[in-house]
């Protein structure tokens, strides 16, 4: 690897436009740096997730029925078996870690609704509604659109943190022989434990969805995972 | 035989000797700098010592690996040094010692090279994939951020974050207005008093002796790290449960206060939950399942 790559602070400049005159030898770079190139595709990726994740987007039926069998199920199932996500967690290898980022999406889409149910009391009362249509699962009934936005909400701040996990690892791979692999292989361990410590809070925080200090540890771990994944990104940027 | 190879060992180990001492390169620079100048140090591995001195200027010695010709250059408000040649290679060692102006703002990247910084009292900003970070003396702001290596900061910063992976974190007598420690698996243990003061982990265990500032705020967050707080003595320090407020949340750990005679109650959820004290101090903690312990003087 040389150091003459632009540094990953430039490339974001570069797709934001923010380079001013510096951007023509930067663009003449990335034309023909296949690494660049990729990160640059990378940097456009992530901004269009995180476009993404403003917009209103209908879901399709399926959904529903999907969130109306999980409330069912929530109702009358016991509280998740947090201990088996996480030993499943501890035992994935990279191989497996969409199983898990799976699993760990159903207690997350309980608590999303749980929370909604709890939000659309609140939004009940007030006397200017937006949509009359709800769903019902024995308790208040929760306007969709409710339901809808906290879903897509946690859903959208998922997939951009999975997005900067996934540059991480890319990153990693792909400077394979400039870092470490003692390194590379500790980034892991510690990217596991956070994603750990994510899936067991988040299914804490579904079994017992009013617990303030539950969500504030739920924000914790996720801010924590983001900010360490950042804070690693930036130590193995170019110098 | 073994004589033999023992004998041709011997020679060898010898010859290698003076191979070694001649693969490092003695450097030297020095040039006028500014006092509030930016000093930027990037290595590969070996050490950085940067230290802060009364004069207006800048001076780097040291050796560098053979071969290896480091860039060095800037004006009187910048000055920059890198000890590496366009291919970075891990087993390319620097060992430097740079004194700047007191007050120089000064950045240093590494990636396993170990980093000391003292007597400096502007900003200090370090960062390491490996290596270990030790910062002594009185920075207004300091930044350190490794992501295996021990941080150790003593002294009294003004402002102070520091951030590893797996690395410890120990803060020897620290003390600082503002501080914040987070680590993934690191432990975070020292001694500290500050007026706001954060530490996180997921895992790593959090040991510390605590000098509570009066109106101070220390908020300590784990996931399954252990919490033991001891509270410690020091001039204006608050001592428990006198002028301090606590509370502790645990969601399936143990708690177990020897600071007064309260036990766990109010209980939220499923979880633990114990307040006591009404001072103006504050201390919250709270954790997933590490236990907790409250250690008198």
């Amino acid at each position: 690897m040389t150091i003459h790559h632009p540094t990953e602070q430039t490339l974001h400049q570069l797709v934001d436009g923010d380079l001013g005159n510096d951007s023509a030898a930067t663009e003449a770079h990335v034309s023909r740096c296949p690494q660049c190139a990729a990160e640059v595709r990378s940097i456009e990726r992530l901004r269009r997730t995180m476009a993404a994740a403003s917009r209103s987007i209908v879901p399709p039926p399926a959904v529903w029925t999907a969130i109306q069998s999980q409330i069912g199920a929530s109702a009358h199932a016991p509280p998740p078996a947090s201990a088996s996500i996480e030993g499943a967690a501890a035992t994935t290898g990279a191989p497996r870690r969409r199983s898990v980022r799976k699993s760990w999406w159903r207690p997350l889409i309980a608590a999303s609704v749980v929370f909604a149910a709890g939000a659309g009391v609140v939004y009940l009362g007030k006397p200017d509604r937006r949509s009359s249509a709800t769903i019902a699962s024995g308790g208040p009934a929760v306007p969709i659109s409710v339901v809808r936005d906290s879903m897509l909400r946690v859903a959208a701040l998922s997939d951009a943190d999975d997005v900067i996990v996934e540059r991480l690892r890319s990153t990693i791979a792909r400077e394979r022989h400039y870092i470490p692999a003692d390194i590379a292989a500790d980034v892991e361990i510690q990217l596991r434990s956070l994603t750990t410590a994510m899936v067991v809070t988040q299914a804490a925080l579904a079994s017992d969805p009013n617990n303030v200090q539950l969500e504030a540890m739920v924000d914790r771990t996720r801010r924590q995972r983001v900010e360490y994944v950042s804070s690693t990104l930036a130590l193995l940027a170019d110098y | 035989m073994n004589r033999l190879h023992a004998g041709v060992l011997l020679v060898l180990s010898l010859c290698a000797v003076p191979v070694g001492l001649s693969a490092q390169t003695p450097v030297h620079y020095g040039r006028s700098l500014d006092r509030t100048a930016d000093v930027r140090v990037m290595t590969l591995n070996g050490t950085v010592q940067v230290e802060g001195w009364d004069r207006d200027s800048v001076d780097v010695t040291g050796t560098v690996a053979k071969g290896v010709t480091p860039y060095v250059g800037g004006s009187r408000s910048g000055f920059k040094v890198a000890t590496y040649d366009g291919v970075t290679t891990t087993d390319t060692r620097a060992d430097l010692v740079v004194r700047v102006p007191r007050h120089a703002s000064v950045w240093v990247k590494t990636t396993l090279a170990s980093v000391a910084v003292s007597g400096l009292g502007s900003t200090v900003d370090v960062y390491t994939m490996g290596g270990s970070i030790l910062v002594r003396g009185s920075p207004d702001a300091l930044v350190a951020e490794s992501m295996r290596g021990l941080i150790t900061v003593e002294g009294t910063p003004g402002w102070v974050r520091l951030k590893n992976g797996s690395g410890v974190v120990r803060l020897t007598d620290l003390r600082a207005r503002d501080v914040s420690v987070s680590t993934v698996s690191g432990s975070i243990t020292g001694t500290l008093g500050a007026q706001r003061v954060r530490l996180e982990t997921m895992s790593g265990a959090i040991t510390t002796t605590h000098v509570f500032v009066p109106e101070s705020t220390t908020d300590i967050d784990t996931h399954d790290g252990s919490v033991t707080v001891r509270s410690g003595s020091g001039v204006g320090g608050v001592r428990p449960p006198a002028g301090l407020s606590v509370r502790i949340y645990s969601q399936r750990g143990s708690v177990r206060n020897e600071w007064t005679a309260d036990r766990t109650a109010g209980a939220t959820g499923t979880g633990t939950e114990l307040i006591f004290g009404t001072g103006a101090a504050r201390l919250m903690i709270r954790t997933f399942s590490g236990a907790v312990h409250l250690v008198p003087r």
